[in-house]
């Protein structure tokens, strides 16, 4: 059984003006894992997120890191943003620096290490992204998916034990979206754990499969791509969709044409080994 | 992104003096503008225009269009100042406006001409820098001569944000225009207005953002940067040799013009 590294107990959290963002929410991420969140725009999934270091104090509730109760004081806080990395949704909120180099060495500096150390980090973290031949240039000269890449690199560098991604792959083009998704899975294989939030239902089985889907501040939800996608019910509720290859399976079914046991297959690897055998 | 393609931004970061020691420009341009401001002549001030103009056009290979309209602006102000301060100078007059007493005086038109031609000095050496050294080098140089971090913080993010800000205005304007914006002068008010104010309340949450942003790795009210920044011992032998060269040049120039000028004044 795999340690668990990251636990939200009963959290609730309203925004300043009463209005309740979060309404108890009970979560656990084991080392490892790769979990994503699925929810509709507004679910409280920004929100959730920046919970997990602190930068949002919940109403009530407790965030435990590592099996240590999360305190609000400076000291805390530091351990906690360097153990759990949050990559923000735009790119452009979180680069502030004027080259590449200086915005990824930002977070390990802050954590006190040596020069030379945060040197090795930088460059390792940047290899990882494959943006080394860019260090020296300015954030703004880049396209999206650099910037992207950019603000990963960023939280890399510092090395956290959990990274958590706000919609990684908005904004991108298909390629883009998916070489950055097979980034995240490859950082998962050589240990990281990984949260991702996001609404491509068409990427997400294809990377997770511990899916939690988030509506109005509450889990609806929690299982397999399988699970979640077969539960009709929590699929309309929370404004999602299946899956394209799911809907051409669901089609086949409700004709009658071609009935699959155990759930439809949510990607084209999944249909591609399903149909196989029955053509 | 195409519309940084032409600017002084872009320039900086790629011209062929990008790479050289952020502290042999920083020396060179202040000799020369303390030298510029030493002499007594408008011939010194024109050398190192010269110098500094090969430097930027040949040596750091700076498209000449661009450099000209780099120097336009300032070029102007000190075309106007000059003309005014010809015709403030003391001394008989060589040609009279005729009223009020104000004419053209030689004593005048000597000090225009070196005031004109120090501005064109001084503006080329400054030029030279800008021109050629991205930003953050600048910054590096900011932080080793201990100017307060929150100056040096302060600029780290403005200009990063202005790029940011420069392209969301671009973009509302675009979108203004899509939908008829700017086509009368009072639709031209209300619109420059509008887009104003939104980019001012972007830039405010923008700011609340961007905090949380750099509070995640651990920002708590200094920019802890690893500086990009180069070493004064880092300076080549051939660097120090040319500034010494510069050097001997301008003051040899200085010793020998005195105060040469087009009109002799006792």
């Amino acid at each position: 059984m795999a340690e668990t590294i990251l636990e939200i107990k009963d959290l609730h959290y309203n925004y300043p003006d009463g209005t309740q963002a979060i309404k108890g929410i009970d979560f656990k991420v084991e080392e490892g894992q790769m979990i994503s969140i699925l929810g509709p725009n507004g679910a409280g999934k920004s929100t959730f997120f920046l919970h997990f270091n602190g930068i949002i104090e919940p109403t009530s509730g407790e965030v435990i890191i590592e099996g240590k109760k999360l305190e609000y004081d400076k000291k805390s806080l530091l351990e906690a943003r360097a153990k759990v990395g949050v990559v923000f949704q735009n790119p452009d909120d979180q680069l502030f620096a004027p080259t590449v180099f200086e915005d990824v060495a930002f977070g390990p500096m802050n954590m006190g290490l040596d020069e030379d150390e945060v040197k090795r980090r930088v460059e390792e973290a940047l290899e990882v992204v494959g943006m080394s031949e860019y260090s020296h240039k300015a954030p703004h000269h880049l396209s999206g998916g650099q910037k992207k890449r950019v603000s990963i690199a960023g939280i890399l560098s510092m090395k956290p034990k959990v990274m958590v991604l706000d919609e990684p792959t908005s904004g991108l083009d298909p390629n883009g979206a998916s070489a950055i998704m097979q980034l995240l899975y490859d950082l998962n294989d050589d240990g990281m754990t990984i949260i991702v939030s996001t609404h491509d239902v068409d990427l997400v089985p294809m990377y997770s499969d511990n899916i939690n889907v988030l509506r109005r501040g509450k889990i609806l939800k929690q299982g397999t791509c399988r699970e979640v996608f077969s539960d009709k019910e929590v699929v309309e509720q929370a404004d999602l969709r299946l899956p394209w290859i799911g809907q051409l399976f669901e089609k086949f079914d409700d004709n009658d044409i071609l009935t699959l046991s155990g759930g439809y297959p949510l990607t084209v690897g999944q249909a591609y080994t399903a149909l196989k055998d029955k053509l | 992104m195409a519309i940084f393609a032409d600017t002084l931004d872009h320039y900086t970061m790629n011209n062929e003096l990008t790479d050289n020691n952020i502290y042999g420009k920083v020396i060179f341009v202040i000799l020369a503008i303390l030298l510029n401001l030493a002499t007594g002549t408008p011939i010194v001030p024109l050398i190192i225009f010269v110098i500094c103009t090969v430097l930027i056009l040949y040596v750091a290979k700076i498209p000449f269009t661009f450099y000209v309209a780099f120097m336009a602006i300032p070029l102007g102000f000190a075309l106007l100042s000059g003309i005014f301060l010809a015709f403030l100078g003391t001394g008989p007059h060589i040609w009279d406006l005729g009223f009020f007493g104000i004419g053209l005086s030689q004593g005048g038109i000597n000090q225009a001409l070196l005031v004109f031609s120090r501005v064109l000095g001084g503006v080329s050496a400054l030029g030279f820098l800008i021109l050629t050294t991205p930003m953050n080098r600048i910054f590096a140089v900011f932080h080793d001569v201990h100017v307060p971090t929150v100056v040096t913080d302060l600029a780290i993010l403005m200009y990063r944000y202005i790029f940011l800000f420069l392209d969301i205005t671009a973009t509302m304007y675009n979108s203004q225009k899509t939908r008829l914006g700017y086509h009368s002068y009072m639709n031209w008010m209300t619109c420059l207005a509008s887009l104003a104010s939104m980019v001012f309340i972007r830039t405010w949450e923008q700011g609340e953002i961007s905090y949380k942003a750099l509070a995640s790795r651990g920002y708590n009210g200094r920019l802890n940067m690893l500086r990009d920044g180069d070493s004064i011992k880092d300076m080549s032998l051939k660097e120090w040799i040319l500034i010494i060269l510069f050097v001997i040049l301008i003051v040899a120039a200085i010793i020998m013009l005195g105060d040469m000028n087009l009109f002799t004044v006792k």
